[in-house]
């Protein structure tokens, strides 16, 4: 029985690591509130734009891209999205051939982006993959935050009704949501 | 041929059937649950490996920019997933059948369904994997085991909804019945889990009753059938034995009186045959001409060898079927055994030998009849050793308190096994000129002398028959069993 009570007790410890680990958000983007002017990310004059940045190797942003594609289904004709990866200076010529990318190039209203050396993802903000900002027509910043209810898990999750109703002006009133992901940069990078 | 089974009232009739179909029960059970922790087992093994699989292919790598680490995936699927398999891997292993492993197989079960969920990130696809583990764990037709499952479930959304309710609800606040939303399908599950539980329990307890009722019927019909074949055997060789008895009746009656009957033309025979042959020796010494012819001495040999053939023929018959009561006195046996060897057709090939100690105990024996007891059987052992070949018979004896132990051995080819059951019948012979009469004398010869005799022959070898002639109390009994006399055949 002690050996039960303890090996239940260290399946539970493991267990809770996981969740904790799964429930850990990135560092949150420190967006700018206006459309910034130097990026090369076309915006949408006529209807709301939501840029997500991602890295292209990040399994935890598989959930964020089936979250998008989700909305984008949703929000059919809406909204306009820009899936910018991010491609370090470092990386390989294959760098951004990955299925992840490959799968939000299949999403109906999704332009990717390939991001060399990161900068429109400092010219965002964002520090974490599957970041995700809408942008008003206007070019106002109207939500930053991620879009799935932790890491690499999808479901229902506050940020993905946010846009939705931004989008269809239904009335949501929360302005950020967490964001679950890889680090965009690299440990030693701002 | 008794019938344990057949004397029983209904109701212990009833009752043995209740205790047999009570074990029937135990024992198939026990064979599933120790089945079904085998199946448990590969499970824990294959979930093990399913996970690390998944876990490699799915999120192999964390990233940070350009850098990267093994996803923190890989070490749950390997670490905590070992963990989860370590305990019932264990008590299967030890303790298999024991409700304790089932308890924990249960627990382990649930678990994975909670780590593979988070591994495959979250799908609702991987949420079947719990109820599919609530219905292998129906396996046991334990309905118990359900319910540390189901706590199990109920635990890990709870644990989940109090402390990372936004990983499981997606909202920040959740209300804290929302882990019983869940639950309450699992025990919707359960509810029909646990009726096919107790209704396959109550299957397997009716197939062991019918079994153990189909068990006592045929074990009383077996017996029945053994009686009826031992009765059967039984009365095959009484009918045998009586068919053997008059026939050797007959035989034995047709010898005493064909033997009577042609001992007084021989023994007329033999008186004229002497009569001619003195009268050819008179007229040989004389110098007339037939006893001088080489032809004549040897037709004369011819027909006196033939005589005592006969002679000796006449003899076995009669002593076959007059079967004498033996008159015992004391005799020395190495005299006896000496006189016998001098009455055996000598053969030059064959050295009979007497070994029996002149000290030995004197037995009380018929004379004559144990002297044709020795004749038969020295003559039986010199004539098993074949011409081209030298041997030898020995005839040695001893004693102790309670009998005498007389064995004739010879070295000669030996009896096949298939002749060996026959060769004590009477007219039983592999001889072209035996009568077939003389070991049946034999044995008939020591049963009246409360005696019996074994064969022991290894073909090629040579043969051994032994004697064992009980010591006769001073009342002129024999010490083990009474003296039988009665006539054989």
């Amino acid at each position: 029985l002690v050996f039960a009570v303890a090996w239940l007790l260290a399946i539970s410890g493991g267990m809770g690591i996981l969740y904790a680990h799964q429930a850990a958000s990135g560092d949150p983007a420190e967006a700018p509130r206006n459309w910034p002017s130097e990026s090369r990310v076309a915006r949408d004059p006529l209807r709301h734009t939501l840029v997500m940045l991602a890295h292209p190797r990040c399994p935890c942003t598989r959930a964020s891209i089936d979250e998008l594609a989700m909305l984008m289904s949703r929000l059919s004709g809406r909204l306009s999205a820009r899936v910018v990866f991010i491609k370090p200076n470092a990386s390989d010529a294959q760098w951004e051939s990955s299925s992840l990318v490959a799968s939000a190039a299949r999403i109906p209203g999704v332009t990717v982006i390939v991001d060399e050396g990161g900068r429109e993802a400092t010219r965002f903000g964002s520090r974490t993959s599957g970041q995700v900002l809408l942008y008003g027509v206007g070019g106002e910043l109207e939500f930053a935050g991620g879009i799935t209810p932790a890491r690499a898990h999808m479901g229902d999750n506050a940020g993905f009704d946010r846009v939705v109703s931004l989008v269809t002006r239904s009335g949501s009133d929360q302005r950020a949501s967490k964001v679950f992901g890889c680090a965009l940069f690299d440990e030693e990078e701002p | 041929v008794s019938n344990p089974t057949a004397n029983l009232t209904d109701a212990e009739r009833a009752q043995a059937i209740r205790v047999r179909a009570d074990r029937l029960f135990s024992e198939t059970y026990a064979r599933l649950v120790k089945r079904t922790d085998r199946l448990f087992g590969a499970l824990m093994l294959g979930q093990w490996l399913f996970a690390i699989i998944l876990a490699l292919a799915i999120s192999p790598r964390a990233w940070a920019g350009s850098q990267w680490s093994a996803h923190v995936h890989v070490y749950a699927a390997v670490a905590l997933g070992a963990a989860i398999s370590s305990l019932p891997l264990y008590m299967i292993a030890t303790r298999p059948g024991a409700f304790a492993t089932r308890f924990t197989v249960a627990c382990a079960q649930m678990l994975w369904s909670a780590l593979l969920i988070h591994l495959t990130g979250g799908r609702i696809e991987t949420h079947f994997h719990v109820f599919g583990s609530l219905a292998i764990l129906a396996f046991y037709r334990d309905f118990r085991v359900l319910v540390p499952a189901t706590v199990v479930v109920a635990a890990d959304h709870f644990a989940r909804g109090m402390y990372w309710p936004e990983s499981v609800y997606g909202i920040a606040n959740p209300d804290w019945w929302r882990f019983l939303e869940h639950a309450a399908w699992v025990v919707f599950i359960d509810v029909f889990l646990v009726l096919q539980c107790v209704q396959a329990t109550q299957d397997l307890r009716d197939g062991a009753e019918r079994h153990a009722e189909v068990e006592f019927l045929s074990e009383s019909e077996r017996q029945k059938t053994e009686a009826l074949n031992t009765a059967l055997s039984e009365l095959e060789n009484s009918q045998d034995a009586l068919i053997r008895n008059e026939r050797l009746a007959a035989v034995g009656q047709l010898a005493a009186s064909v033997g009577h009957e042609l001992r007084n033309p021989l023994t007329a025979i033999r008186n004229a045959h002497e009569y001619i042959g003195k009268k050819i020796d008179l007229s040989a010494s004389n110098g007339s001409h037939p006893g001088g012819d080489e032809r004549v001495k040897r037709f004369r040999g011819v027909i006196e060898r033939e005589l005592d053939a006969c002679s000796k023929i006449i003899s076995d018959l009669l002593d076959f079927a007059r079967a004498r009561s033996p008159v015992r006195r004391p005799y020395p046996l190495r005299a006896l055994v000496t006189e016998s060897i001098e009455l055996v057709p000598k053969r030059s090939n064959v050295t009979l030998v007497n070994e029996v100690p002149e000290d030995l105990a004197v037995p009380e024996v018929d004379r004559d009849q144990f002297r044709q007891v020795f004749v038969n059987l020295v003559q039986n052992a010199s004539e098993a050793i074949h011409e081209e070949n030298s041997g030898e018979v020995r005839i040695r004896a001893e004693a102790d308190e309670r009998r005498f132990s007389i064995v004739v051995a010879d070295n000669g080819s030996g009896i096949p096994h298939d002749v060996r059951e026959r060769i004590f019948q009477p007219l039983f012979s592999t001889k072209t000129k035996g009568t077939g009469l003389g070991l049946a004398i034999v044995q008939s010869t020591l049963k009246r002398h409360g005696a019996s005799v074994q064969v022991d022959s290894k073909p090629g070898l040579g043969t051994t028959f032994t004697i064992e002639l009980p010591r006769v109390s001073s009342h002129g009994e024999s010490q083990i069993g009474a003296t039988s006399a009665h006539p054989v055949g």
